[in-house]
């Protein structure tokens, strides 16, 4: 019997060693606090952090897109970010679909507001496929706080605030 | 023939337990992130015990399962899984008891499946299984010698 716990404990240690190297080699390591916004996320998106999303912004083939209302939008985004404010996504995405085919997608909002972007990729993931859709986490105030390339103004792509602009 | 029998049973009962495991701790060794949600959906777990839970218990899984295959610290690694076995099959019950309508993550990003009765009965026939090994790994208790 002791002999048997022995053997538990051993396999127990081995597996947490071997555990804890294998995630500590891995470029997208798991870290070992999560914040809550990360179980908050209930799209099939993969919700990634702020190291994970400037890497794919320096690889320069992701979209990434800011689904906070125009007004937001246009006072600091990422750089390169399209405007699909969730309750424009539908109007907007026939012009997006073909830009978007076959690249990867971020979707982001504020750091504290994590259900807009998370409830656009819940749309977007009905027309793309899933393991290409990611949610950031962190948002553009993280964005912003690394002081990472952002631009101001209205989307010169998509236009999504245009309307807003003939209305004012 | 009697004994002929009996090892084959054995080993179709370390092959199932052991590939079982092999093949739900592989996807979620790759994919720990996803792994992480899943524990967090059955909603049981401490927030700040998943991150270490996703890391180490796909090993655990793959490592005991080994142990079991290839007869290196054969009872330790059964006695593992049969543990693993009983408590995913207290959690699944858990959730299906609320009336979660969650992911098990059992298969982690491979295959997404609702914590269900099926779910619940792999996970108790592994107990199953796992117990029969140890029980059938015993060694037998020695015979006196009896005195000339």
């Amino acid at each position: 019997m002791r002999r048997l716990f022995l053997e538990l404990i051993a396999i127990a240690l081995l597996s947490a060693g071997i555990g804890v190297l294998i995630n500590a080699g891995r470029h997208d390591r798991l870290p070992m606090s999560l914040p809550d916004a990360y179980y908050q996320v209930e799209s099939k998106a993969r919700p990634i952090f702020m190291k994970t999303a400037h890497r794919l912004f320096e690889e320069g083939q992701t979209i990434f897109i800011d689904a906070r209302p125009a007004e937001a939008y246009a006072e600091g985004q990422i750089e390169g970010a399209c405007n699909v404010p969730l309750d424009r996504w539908q109007a907007l995405y026939p012009d997006l679909s073909s830009w978007i085919q076959g690249r990867k997608i971020v979707v982001y909002a504020g750091r504290a507001e994590v259900g807009p972007a998370d409830d656009l990729a819940l749309a977007l993931a009905s027309r793309e496929k899933r393991d290409s859709l990611f949610v950031y986490i962190g948002g553009i105030e993280e964005w912003k706080a690394a002081q990472l390339p952002m631009r101001t103004g209205p989307d010169p792509i998509l236009g999504g605030d245009k309307e807003k602009g003939t209305e004012e | 023939m009697r004994a002929g029998w009996r090892t084959a049973l054995r080993w179709t009962l370390r092959l199932a337990l052991a590939g079982i495991y092999l093949f739900a701790a592989v996807p979620k060794i790759l994919d720990p992130w996803s792994f992480a949600r899943a524990i967090h959906n059955f909603r049981i777990l401490p927030a700040a015990w998943i991150p270490e839970l996703a890391v180490t218990l796909p090993a655990l899984e793959a490592i005991a399962a080994v142990a079991v295959l290839t007869g290196l610290l054969y009872r330790g690694g059964a006695l593992c899984l049969t543990l693993l076995s009983l408590a995913f099959a207290g959690g699944i019950g858990a959730a299906m008891a609320r009336g979660l309508d969650i992911d098990c993550g059992c298969f982690g990003s491979l295959a997404h499946s609702s914590a269900s009765l099926p779910h619940l009965a792999l996970n108790i026939g592994s107990a199953a299984a796992g117990i029969i090994l140890l029980a059938w790994n015993r060694r037998p208790p020695q015979r006196r010698r009896l005195p000339r």
